[in-house]
């Protein structure tokens, strides 16, 4: 065995006083098959394209609702617990840029482009990595809270939740208070780290939040 | 001409190559991938060693989330070099990579750097000082030599770059033992690191 391995042995000893492997496995197997579906696909996934995919989603979950009920399997019977992974594909969704001056005509420059400008461009194109480098340079909470996103597209999720938690402290975080805890706590099911994702989920759930439902849904998949 | 080889490949499917292949043989799965572009056919690859190269970026970052972000870094990076280069021994290859990312994700964090400089006193110019990765490898080596409290509070200000607050609430200790802790523990991997060096 080399020395790298011996290393990477430790490594996993040194967690698995602290985590469970198997999740982590689950996460990462997950990202590779985003990483690579993207590059596959050759194409520039845009917010744009949300809608469309949840009609979709929303069209497959309605015929499959038709179909177990035709079958007679909804019958209240608990649902299966889902591996964090899983809930995270399940529920994220790229937020729409509803910062970026939408005027239309105006050729500015590229060069006259501000790094924020720039990088919500980038975000707006589906290029999630450039946008992440270019809105992490901003201390606007807005922008931080853009690149947190951008971060988590990225299968960056060290970067995504250092992010979000300088959002948190940045001046106006009032304003995103509940869209960073949302993000937040999906950053944790990404990781695969259940705990703090309860403990995020949780505070959602027994508040008034947007996502309470959602935080509910969850909750109850994970068990 | 042997049959499979006449067919095209552009009229296989991903899963039919993925599943023709001999998933011990991880260079020939570069090798397919190499003739056909196919991302999708590396999944099985990325996925065999993923935990593994966790392990690594565990080891040298102690942060599961650090550690996970590396694994995906060092994937994009073989996505970036896999067909430009001429790959022998894809697992060395793949866990070079991870531990370049990690020692430079050390080299450049602040508060590791202040760590390194246990290594000061046997360093008599300033250039020497500029702390190589066999430094760094060494001071990661002593740490869980340390006593098990200076051990945490060291491995959570200086690689998991937590406050004195995050820690003492993370480990139930009052700000001054955290202090305490960490002050001892530099001060003992400086020892440990003079009697290592002594004795080779």
């Amino acid at each position: 065995m080399d020395e790298l391995e011996k290393k990477a042995n430790k490594g996993l000893a040194s967690f698995s006083k602290q985590g469970d492997i198997g999740e982590i496995k689950t996460s990462l197997d997950s990202m590779i098959d985003d990483m690579l579906e993207d590059d596959d696909s050759n194409s520039d996934e845009k917010p744009k394209s949300t809608s469309l995919k949840k009609g979709l989603y929303l069209l497959i979950a309605i015929i499959m609702l038709g179909v177990l009920g035709y079958m007679g399997y909804s019958d209240g019977k608990a649902k299966k617990a889902l591996p964090p992974a899983a809930l995270y594909a399940q529920y994220f969704e790229v937020l729409p840029d509803a910062i970026s001056s939408n005027e239309r005509g105006e050729e500015v420059d590229s060069k006259s482009k501000s790094n924020a400008e720039l990088g919500m461009e980038a975000y707006n194109n589906g290029d999630y990595a450039n946008a992440t480098f270019l809105l992490s340079k901003e201390n606007k909470v807005d922008y931080l809270v853009f690149a947190g996103i951008a971060a988590l597209k990225s299968n960056k999720v060290k970067s995504g939740i250092d992010l979000f938690s300088k959002a948190k402290k940045a001046d106006g975080a009032d304003q995103y208070q509940d869209i960073v805890q949302w993000y937040m706590s999906l950053s944790y099911l990404k990781s695969g780290d259940v705990d703090k994702a309860k403990i995020s989920l949780k505070e959602i759930a027994e508040s008034t939040h947007y996502k309470k439902a959602e935080a509910v849904a969850i909750l109850k998949s994970l068990k | 001409m042997n049959v499979s080889n006449a067919i095209s490949p552009t009229f296989k499917s991903t899963k039919t190559r993925i599943r023709n292949l001999d998933l011990t043989s991880d260079e020939r799965i570069i090798a397919e991938y190499q003739q056909t572009k196919n991302r999708r056919i590396l999944a099985p690859l990325f996925k065999k060693y993923n935990e593994k190269l966790f392990g690594l970026a565990f080891y040298y970052l102690s942060e599961r989330e650090s550690a996970m972000d590396t694994v995906m870094e060092a994937y994009e990076v073989v996505l970036l070099n896999i067909d430009q280069k001429e790959i022998t021994y894809f697992k060395g290859w793949l866990f070079s990579i991870c531990r370049n990312i990690c020692l430079k994700k050390l080299r450049d964090g602040k508060k590791f750097s202040e760590l390194t400089e246990v290594a000061d006193t046997f360093m008599e110019s300033e250039e020497e000082k500029v702390y190589n990765d066999e430094t760094i490898e060494k001071v990661l080596e002593l740490i869980p030599k340390l006593k098990d409290n200076q051990r945490k509070c060291v491995e959570a200000f200086y690689l998991k770059t937590m406050s004195y607050e995050e820690i003492s609430a993370a480990y139930e200790m009052t700000f001054k033992e955290v202090k305490s802790h960490i002050q001892n523990g530099k001060r003992n991997l400086k020892i440990l690191f003079e009697k290592s060096t002594r004795s080779t």
